[in-house]
């Protein structure tokens, strides 16, 4: 009997000593946050860091994105590994980081069309569930068309009065910059839709749809062995580009590309990571990013970094993009449910 | 091309390096392949990181090796389990799981690994003989012949198991439905997804085959009480007979053409080449009321015609860099990351990826072949187990492999609902095979004939116009053709003695 | 009368596919259909939709022999335990990962569903759960949801 007093005089002891340094913790959410906060950031990162990408293993993203993760693992000491998550043009993999934990352990690498789909489709995101962390590399696009196509110049396609032409994806930014250019030309176009660059392009070469806008790196070497001829190209400067010297861009030719879209790719995170993080995070991904393996991926497939202002403003940049895709989808009256 | 690019290749694959990289993807893919779930797109994409850092020959090599070892592993389980691994395996449960019952799981098993073994072959060879020239041809193949294909393919399901023809049809229009849960190729629209993000994805096949061949099996088995072993007594003989090898050395021939053919058609490939050889096999068989009960010739040849299929679906990317399934995307980007660009110029600027990849197919295939024979006891042994326990152990694999395909919950209810399906089914009379195949063909035949329909304005005759897709379209008709005339004459000819 | 219905029950399985079959076809009316030239995502499923239908009536009228079907017997509880069984086990999935959800399934199968003696199901179920967790989830790096034993197991805690 008296044992048991003791004990529950101890045990009352304890309680009570717990409950004051909850107490005590609680009192103060904000010093209590911040310390905890200050010390998780001070330490980041702590274990594995996750980039997302929405796209399937093996493209351009996954590949750009895979060689960014190596540079970074590098510079942070921490594994970083790549997670495909691919579907629904890219919504299932951004809505997965848009919903994950923002302690910048969950990361998303993709072009700006993923964001742009909140704009037109119902998605669980917006442009405010991110937060930008560094924008990445460009991509020129080239209008080709097939070698028996019939089609080796701007007025060969303007002297058409309606054509199929290939896409390799509904209401990309391919899609709709074809649109936008064939609605210049006074064209009747219609898109016939391919399951990604492969089948479009070996739908150009095969014959089986004479012309389509397409990515550099897709096309290249069947412009270079002449399965395909190389019309124009269109890039975010209005020159020409070094991968088809000679081939005139879009803008020369007088065709307004004001409302054409180029892609965009971007490293971010869910909104509200801590500030001390992403400083951290930037600065491995700027050294990554310098790094050699990053380098020569995106210099092989001719994927140019963004500099200077378009690289400081490319979020920005990237929502008034999704505002011209959704304006573009109207004015075509593209379908896309 | 002269036969000393060829040795070339086979001196680039007979380096130890390659080789072991070789053994490492059969078994990695044999193992994938056995685990429901789990295909060669999702461990392939695992093992992308290590092809940084192994030299590019190896890196596909290895990846070859996981691709048809997983075919293998897939046949396996068909065959013991009724399991079909992925599309492709979904023929051979037929007649596979009906010698396994048999007592003859070792002959079906066995047979499976030469046809396999020949088939790659065969198809290899005609890769390095004719690589050029079809490469060419195959390119120009475009939205209506993959239409025709896919309506042949259609049409051949219901030639498959003994369900009534009429059942059949209905479980491939329901196949066709479902094929069609999530978002419209064509239009980008959502379509029977009744607001539900989880459906915008579409309804996993492996989802679906695991639910109506696996659990929809299981429970009515369990229903029928029948929890013994699938097989009593002894095993019998574990290679095939003389009398086997004979009985197949047809199908294997015919398989291997038909597969070298259709696996250079992107997207065709494994599916429709087994359906192919099935469909052949079994009009060309003079028993063909044997097929459904344990034919060999109804293992041989689509197992020979898959492999044959799968082995020649590497040439748009080998000759042109255009990669034709998930699988040789894949390879794609894990040559990308090394610096190496397939396309036209990789036979002449890297002879030795080209030509050291083809020569290694073959030596994959013989290992396939070597490593699969001592295993092939050890896993009969696996249907000796009671059906009580083995039942309770294949659930919980295959809804952990469901899983594992998306790392999600969905997929595991979805093998649910159609496991109900299942057992609904074989309670009714249909035959699942059909729905199965007619998920994977469905998508196939609708963005083809819409293309088809957008490139020719909305004619049919483009159907007519282009002359591979008019071949293939007369090809039909006149096999239905003749089944209606010789149906008919039987018909006529049955009438006296019926009077 | 009743002995009349009873001999027809079994034509009630084709009437439901063509009830389904009808609501796909409404359904995919209420899809922009578009015309041959421009297909609109309605079309391919009102053509299926309405071969099903067309299929299961022609069957509902034709099919005269009911040996395909069978009725539901005595043991079709066995059948439904085991769906509401796997049931369960998805739901403990969600929660508690791996382990737990597939020791209790397995075990509860062996012991009810199966009627092996419990020792025989204790030893499967422990020894094929470690096996699995092991395979997947150790080996093949499977994200499985909150696993409070792998979590012990693997050093990450409670």
């Amino acid at each position: 009997m008296k044992n048991t007093r003791r004990l529950t005089h101890r045990g009352v002891a304890v309680v009570a000593a717990a409950a004051a340094a909850l107490a005590f913790t609680a009192c103060s959410p904000a010093g209590a946050d911040s310390s905890a906060d200050a010390a998780a950031e001070s330490s980041f990162p702590e274990k594995t860091i996750t980039i997302v990408v929405p796209y399937a293993a093996g493209g351009l993203t996954d590949i750009a994105a895979r060689a960014l993760a190596a540079g970074m693992e590098a510079e942070l000491g921490q594994t970083v590994i790549v997670e495909n998550k691919e579907g629904a043009s890219a919504i299932t993999g951004t809505t997965e980081v848009s919903m994950a934990k923002p302690d910048g352990y969950t990361l998303g690498f993709a072009v700006d069309n993923a964001l742009a789909q909140s704009e037109i489709r119902d998605t669980a995101y917006t442009y405010d569930s991110f937060v930008p962390v560094r924008s990445m590399f460009t991509q020129p696009y080239v209008l080709v068309a097939g070698k028996d196509s019939g089609f080796t110049s701007i007025e060969d396609i303007a002297a058409a009065g309606s054509t199929p032409y290939g896409v390799s994806g509904i209401a990309n930014p391919q899609h709709l910059d074809a649109a936008v250019l064939l609605d210049e030309l006074g064209v009747e176009g219609s898109a016939v839709p391919f399951d990604g660059s492969a089948p479009l392009t070996q739908a150009l070469i095969g014959g089986n749809v004479p012309f389509a806008i397409a990515d550099v790196s897709s096309v290249k070497q069947y412009v270079e062995n002449g399965d395909l001829v190389a019309i124009a190209v269109l890039s975010s400067d209005g020159e020409e580009i070094e991968e088809f010297p000679g081939v005139p861009n879009l803008e020369e030719l007088g065709i307004d590309t004001s409302e054409m879209v180029l892609p965009v790719w971007g490293l971010f995170a869910p909104a509200g990571v801590p500030d001390a993080t992403l400083e951290t995070l930037k600065a491995a991904v700027d050294a990554a990013v310098d790094s050699e393996g990053f380098q020569s991926v995106i210099t092989t497939n001719g994927m140019p970094l963004l500099t200077g202002e378009a690289a400081e403003n490319w979020y920005e940049d990237a929502r008034k993009s999704g505002a011209i895709v959704k304006s573009l989808i109207e004015k075509f009256n593209i379908q896309i449910g | 091309m002269d036969f000393s690019d060829v040795l070339y290749g086979f001196q680039v694959a007979l380096q130890p390096e390659n080789l072991l990289f070789a053994l490492i993807g059969v078994v990695i893919g044999m193992v994938i392949g056995i685990l429901p779930g789990l295909g060669p797109p999702a461990t392939i994409a695992l093992m992308l990181p290590l092809t940084y850092v192994i030299p590019p020959e190896a890196a596909i090599i290895m990846v070859a090796g996981i691709y048809y070892g997983a075919y293998y592993g897939g046949t396996i389980t068909s065959v013991l389990l009724r399991l079909p691994g992925e599309a492709a395996s979904v023929v051979t449960v037929y007649d596979g799981h009906q010698m396994a019952l048999q007592g003859r799981a070792g002959p079906a098993l066995g047979i499976s690994a030469i046809g396999s073994f020949i088939g790659g072959v065969a198809a290899t060879i005609g890769l390095i003989f004719f690589a050029p020239v079809v490469a060419q041809f195959a390119v120009k193949l475009g939205p209506p012949e993959y239409v025709i294909l896919a309506v042949a393919g259609l049409a051949m399901v219901s030639s498959l198991g003994s369900a009534k023809p009429l059942k059949n049809v209905i479980s491939a229009c329901f196949g066709l439905l479902i094929a069609m849960v999530g978002i419209d190729v064509i239009t980008g629209s959502s379509r029977f997804t009744f607001g539900s993000f989880d459906l915008l994805g579409g309804i996993d096949f492996v989802a679906v085959a695991m639910g109506l061949f696996g659990l929809g099996d299981i429970l009515y088995e369990l229903e029928k009480g029948e929890l013994g072993a699938r097989i009593k007594g002894k095993i019998g003989r574990v290679l095939p007979t003389k009398q086997d090898m004979k009985d197949s050395s047809g199908a294997i021939a015919r398989g291997s053409v038909i597969g070298f053919v259709l696996g250079l058609l992107p997207g065709g490939g494994g599916v429709v080449s087994s359906l192919a050889s099935y469909a052949t096999e079994k009009k060309v068989s003079k028993h063909p009321e044997t097929f459904g009960h344990g034919a060999i010739a109804g293992v041989a040849g689509p197992e020979t015609a898959n492999n044959a299929g799968s082995t020649a679906s590497f040439l748009p990317l080998l000759s042109l860099g255009i990669p034709s399934n998930v699988v040789l995307a894949l390879v794609y980007g894990a040559l990308l990351i090394q610096g190496v660009t397939p396309g036209p110029n990789l036979i002449s600027e890297q002879p030795a990826i080209f030509w050291g990849v083809l020569a290694s197919m073959v030596i994959g295939n013989l290992m396939l072949l070597l490593l699969s024979i001592p295993l092939i006891r050890p896993f009969i042994a696996l249907i000796k187990v009671r059906l009580s326990i083995l039942s309770s152990l294949v659930v919980v694999v295959t809804m952990i492999g469901v899983y594992s395909v998306a790392n999600s919950t969905f997929d595991m209810w979805v093998m649910l609902v159609f496991g109900v399906i299942g057992y609904l089914m074989r309670k009714t009379g249909y035959d699942p095979g059909p729905m199965a195949l007619a998920i994977v063909l469905g998508p196939l035949l609708e963005s083809s004939f819409r293309q088809s329909m957008l490139m020719s304005s909305g004619s049919l005759g483009i159907f007519i116009e282009r002359p591979v897709a008019l071949i293939g379209l007369l090809a039909i008709a006149a096999v239905i053709g003749l089944r209606v005339v010789l149906g008919r004459k039987k018909v006529f000819q049955s009438l006296p003695s019926d009077s | 009368m009743r002995k009349h219905a009873k001999a027809h029950a079994y034509r009630s399985s084709s009437l439901v596919i063509a009830l389904v079959g009808m609501a796909a076809a409404l359904y995919a009316m209420s899809l922009p259909l578009g015309t041959f030239a421009q297909p609109g995502s309605g079309l391919w499923p009102l053509i299926v939709s309405i071969v099903l239908t067309v299929c299961a009536l022609l069957l509902l009228v034709t099919e005269n022999d009911p040996s395909d079907y069978e009725s539901a017997v005595a043991r079709t509880v066995v059948a439904v335990f085991g769906f509401l069984l796997l049931a369960a086990f998805i739901v403990g999935f969600q929660f508690v990962g791996l382990t737990i959800p597939s020791l209790v399934l397995i075990f509860v199968w062996l012991r009810w569903l199966a009627g092996e003696p419990w020792r025989l199901a204790l030893l499967v179920s422990i020894g094929a759960t470690a096996l699995f967790v092991t395979v997947f989830v150790v080996l093949l790096s499977v994200p499985v949801p909150n696993d409070p034993i792998v979590s012990l197991l693997t050093g990450r805690g409670f």
